[in-house]
């Protein structure tokens, strides 16, 4: 396996998308300068990222340098998950899917989806593979299954072997390309039903699309299992509205106008190690606790617009894949007794030994004495 | 600069109904325009949630051109009847008003309620809902540019009952957009100006104002008093709610809480709020007082929590559940938040007892009689005043929940245990509520959650036994936290919850040993070491140093090796736990000659290689420092005693 390193904190990625006709009409100044391939200058501050694409890179070139390793990673038994994050039309439904049935215009989904039968059709015969692929949406912290619009509310469920996962989701077994896309295809259309705020509701749904590859080996038994996680957050605008994701996607700056939002606000405010702080979107946060720290591969995806217009929105995400960058799992041992208090108990107990050193020394000679055929008698 | 407000004691002052007169001569126009205005409400609060996909807004851009035509309708209005108004209107002064001076807004231009004042305002309304629309249609900066043309409107008028609530509502907008900008002190510029303007027309008129929707709707469907209390109220809860948000991205954590405090309390008092909700609420913010050591205010806000979940109603059966998917959910939820308030009790009690435990114990964490005493005391002199006045300020509740809290307040103390007595009904209270969190997060389907609430429960024996001064019975304190924990720790997956079992393995071992020297503590007081003294000891020894051996085998690489270089989040337990193996491995007690040799080389295997690890790694040492410093004292002393040991050794064969 290339390139594996053992940290785990998050790669991310930003891309720019050209102006749009509109905006040109309009007259909109492009704004960003890229400096290099990894950082980009918005107003006049420079954003560093692992790297940056500008408005020309293709949908190929964008898969080639973050997505492909990850399907490498998933067959080779690790969890993988791919996010898009960026305001509303930035271009992250373009990243992510593209369109679907386009050689050149498709994104990363469709792309993964044909690389990963590739793969396996050059790996050893004598391994059998199960693909499984779910589709669902989280929503006020409620999960939607995409692919049976009967089931609405799924719990996520954890036991003891394994990690997080979305109970009695359906499960739909693909074995080629094509039949990956026809359920995306199918859980699109599903997005729209029985929604009774569609507008409200696409912009605060976050969207997951889950790859499930088991592997074995009907010689040896061995069996591998990986999970690839793409998820299509909610618009960037709308975000700290849902605090998706619990508190790491709930930093930025924003006001929520909506009171259903004051839980956010206190919970940020009673973070700490002391405290327990309830999650407001917390299933969203368990089925993503693995993807965010342990044994990950985790991609974001920063997408923005060039347009003055949305200037100061993609300020905001531009700040917010600099934070994203910054999270690790922090989560370690507890280490409750201080070294002072360890030096100064040890030093404590020395200091009795000595006495009792002393003490057996005055036995022994006493003894001693005895042995020798002292009598006082 | 002349800040009273001008408007008039006494006489008629429902300005609502000078708009309509004024509008009279144009009543055709004027029905058309209200007309309008419901359609645009209609359009932007109701058909907009059904606008598809693609074309989001659609909704919004109608409500839009409507409000522009009522914008073209009222200027053309007033023309002639109102000349110089409509000229001032036009002229846009160049520079536009900015909050920051409280004063803004009071005692300017014309009077509030005058028709010059009305017309200004209903304009400025216009330009109200303008701004809100593009801003909810992603343009900012056009709406920005609404809201100010509202806000310069305004400036020329003096707070009325007609206007006050624009005044108000169109800040809260500002103030919620340049927040999205990232520039949150002018946002808290605008907001700190709304409140400031809300407590002054409490102070100084107070009568129910108008709201913003009743600029344009025919007399007779006004808004009864208590209706437009209640509006006002929720824009002035907002204004609070935004300040929280903003002091609190200003990092100004004490003046967010306060805030986040203030918004639930007039949730309860104008009856606007979700129980389950606001109980979550209030119990997360109980965390924040603890984090800031207000065990008062914490235990006032879990008390609360308590009390305004149980007004969600009664949980469904199991079987009623089974029957319908409704009840399932409500079931669900029930269970679910009063699993959480429970947890956030359980964090208070414990938190509570650890604080207690820091104030009193000496420098080996031992109960210090002196501080003892005198914690005893301060409490004593300080308890009583202090309450009082800190409680009066931050007090929930309604006339039917007051007494309710109070009672579930006086079940536990909030101040600072002094003895065992007092630690144990903290205690027991915590465990109360283990096992009412336990009952929902169990073991299967929520490993995380449930174990998290076991590692409370154990912390909160671990803290009782400080106050427990009989050292047999603080050692059944340990054993039970070993009792809880080790199956667990040995059931779990470890390649899936690696940093839970860490955890675990690393508590047990040092419950293992915290026993360890109880029990030789207790030898010692007895003077005499029986066998089956030694043999427990011994036992507590290896099991302690099996739990410290199993943490560092978590640290090697699948194949076995271990790492050339530690990372950060376990490099200082590892080379604790190494020392403490290291420790534990020279108390052994053997009578065999052999064994004790075998012991004490493994021991200084230990020591060496804390040494050696910082040796090759300095910038380790900071880490652990004083391990570091007793480890190169043992490899130089150790082989002495080896020697020693083995000379004797040689000499009997």
């Amino acid at each position: 396996m290339a390139d594996v390193t053992s940290e785990c904190n998050i790669k991310v990625l930003c891309r720019f998308r050209p102006l749009n006709q509109s905006e040109i009409l309009r007259g909109d100044q492009f704004i960003p300068t890229f400096q290099g391939d990894d950082s980009v200058n918005v107003g006049g501050r420079s954003y560093v990222f692992d790297r940056v694409f500008p408005t020309n890179t293709t949908q190929e070139q964008v898969y080639n340098a973050c997505a492909k390793q990850i399907v490498k990673d998933v067959l080779g038994g690790y969890n993988g998950t791919i996010f898009a994050y960026g305001q509303t039309a930035s271009g992250k439904t373009h990243t992510m899917e593209g369109k679907l049935h386009d050689p050149n215009q498709m994104g990363i989904i469709p792309r993964i989806a044909e690389d990963i039968f590739n793969h396996i059709f050059g790996m050893d015969e004598n391994l059998e593979f199960h693909i499984k692929v779910s589709y669902f949406e989280v929503y006020m912290d409620k999960i939607r299954d995409l692919l049976d619009v009967t089931k609405t509310n799924l719990a996520v469920h954890e036991d003891k072997n394994k990690i997080p996962y979305v109970k009695g989701c359906t499960e739909r077994f693909v074995s080629s390309p094509d039949e990956v896309m026809d359920v995306i295809d199918e859980g699109k259309n599903n997005r729209h039903v029985a929604v009774t705020n569609m507008n409200e509701h696409s912009s605060r749904s976050h969207s997951i699309f889950l790859i499930n590859i088991k592997q074995e080996h009907t010689e040896t038994e061995q069996k591998l299992c990986g999970k690839l996680y793409l998820v299509d957050l909610a618009g960037s605008e709308k975000v700290s509205k849902t605090g998706a994701a619990g508190a790491v996607l709930d930093e930025a700056k924003n006001i929520n106008k909506s009171l259903s939002a004051l839980g956010n606000v206190i919970s940020a405010l009673a973070e700490g190690t002391k405290t327990h702080v309830p999650y407001r979107d917390s299933k969203m946060t368990r089925i993503l606790q693995d993807s965010l720290g342990g044994n990950c591969r985790t991609t974001m995806f920063i997408c923005c617009s060039p347009s003055s217009y949305n200037d100061a929105e993609t300020k905001s995400t531009l700040m917010f894949g600099q934070r994203a960058k910054t999270i690790r799992n922090t989560a370690s041992v507890n280490l409750e007794l201080t070294a002072d208090q360890w030096k100064r108990k040890y030093e404590k107990e020395k200091e009795k030994n000595k006495t009792m050193k002393e003490t057996t020394q005055r036995l022994e000679a006493e003894l001693n004495r005895w042995r020798n055929g002292h009598n006082y008698i | 600069m002349d800040t009273t407000l001008s408007i008039p004691t006494t006489g008629p002052r429902l300005s609502h109904t000078e708009i309509t007169n004024m509008a009279s001569t144009y009543s055709h126009e004027w029905r058309a325009v209200c007309d309008k205005f419901n359609n645009a409400q209609d359009l932007s609060e109701v058909e907009s949630r059904k606008d598809p996909e693609n074309d989001p807004f659609r909704s919004k851009y109608k409500a839009r051109e409507l409000l522009r035509e009522i914008y073209c309708s009222l200027k053309n209005f007033d023309v002639g009847e109102n000349e110089s108004v409509n000229d001032e209107a036009d002229q846009r002064p160049t520079e536009q008003p900015v909050d920051g001076g409280m004063e803004e807004g009071f005692g300017r231009g014309h009077c509030g309620d005058s028709p010059a004042g009305s017309r200004a305002a209903k304009l400025g309304a216009v330009e109200y809902y303008l701004g809100v629309n593009h801003v909810e249609t992603e343009e900012l900066s056009a709406g920005e540019e609404h809201l100010m043309n509202c806000m310069t409107l305004l400036e020329k008028c003096s707070i009325s009952p007609e206007n006050v609530s624009l005044f108000i509502q169109v800040r809260n907008q500002l103030g919620i957009l340049w927040a999205g900008r990232d520039e949150i002190e002018k946002a808290q510029g605008f907001l700190e100006t709304a409140e400031a303007m809300y407590i002054r027309y409490m102070k100084e008129d107070g009568q129910p104002p108008m709201d913003l929707t009743e600029f344009f709707v025919a007399e007779e469907e006004a808004l009864p008093q208590q209706e437009r209390t209640k509006r006002f109220e929720m824009a002035y809860t907002h204004t609070l709610y935004y300040l929280a948000q903003v002091y609190k991205n200003l990092e100004q954590y004490e003046k967010a809480g306060g805030y986040c405090h203030s918004t639930l309390q007039r949730q309860l008092e104008f009856n606007q709020f979700i129980p389950l909700e606001w109980a979550i609420n209030a119990a997360t913010l109980s965390q924040y007082y603890i984090t800031k050591t207000l065990y008062m205010e914490g235990r006032h806000c879990l008390s609360a929590a308590s009390v305004i979940a149980g007004l969600a109603g009664e949980v469904p059966s199991e079987a009623a559940a089974q029957e319908s998917e409704a009840e399932a959910e409500k079931r669900d939820q029930l269970r679910q938040k009063r699993a959480e308030i429970a947890r956030c009790w359980i964090k208070y009690c414990l938190n509570l007892l650890q604080d207690a435990k820091k104030l009193l114990e000496d420098n080996i964490g031992e109960l210090d009689m002196d501080r003892q005493a005198e914690l005893r005391a301060t409490r004593l002199k300080e308890e009583e005043e202090k309450e009082r006045g800190r409680k009066s300020a931050v007090l929930f509740g309604s006339s039917d929940t007051f007494d309710s809290i109070c009672g579930l307040e006086e079940k536990v103390s909030c101040v600072f245990p002094v003895d065992f007595e007092e630690a144990r009904a903290i205690f027991l209270v915590g465990q109360t509520y283990v096992n009412q969190a336990k009952e929902y997060f169990e073991m299967d389907g929520h490993v995380t959650d449930h174990i998290e609430i076991l590692q409370d429960h154990s912390a909160l024996f671990k803290a009782l036994a400080f106050f427990e001064e009989d050292l047999e019975r603080r050692c059944k304190m340990h054993k039970r936290r070993v009792d809880m924990m080790e199956p667990i720790c040995k059931d779990l997956n470890s390649q899936y919850y690696l940093l839970v079992c860490r955890q675990l393995q690393f508590e047990l071992a040092e419950t293992y040993y915290e026993m360890m020297d109880l029990k030789l503590a207790v030898a010692n007081k007895q003077d005499d070491l029986d066998a089956h003294t030694v043999k427990k000891f011994n036992h507590l020894c290896s099991s302690s140093t099996k739990f410290y051996q199993m943490f560092l085998d978590s640290v090697r690489s699948p194949e076995g090796k271990w790492p050339e270089k530690l990372e950060d989040e376990v490099l200082r337990p590892a080379l604790v736990a190494k020392f403490r193996v290291a420790r534990l491995h020279s108390r052994l007690i053997s009578s065999s000659k052999t064994v004790q040799l075998e012991n004490l080389n493994r021991a200084l295997e230990c020591y060496n290689f804390v040494v050696q690890y910082c040796k090759d790694n300095p910038e380790a040492k900071s880490a652990i420092e004083t391990e570091l410093e007793l480890s190169e004292e043992m490899v130089s002393l150790l082989p002495l005693k080896i020697n020693r040991i083995q000379a004797n050794l040689a000499s009997s064969n």
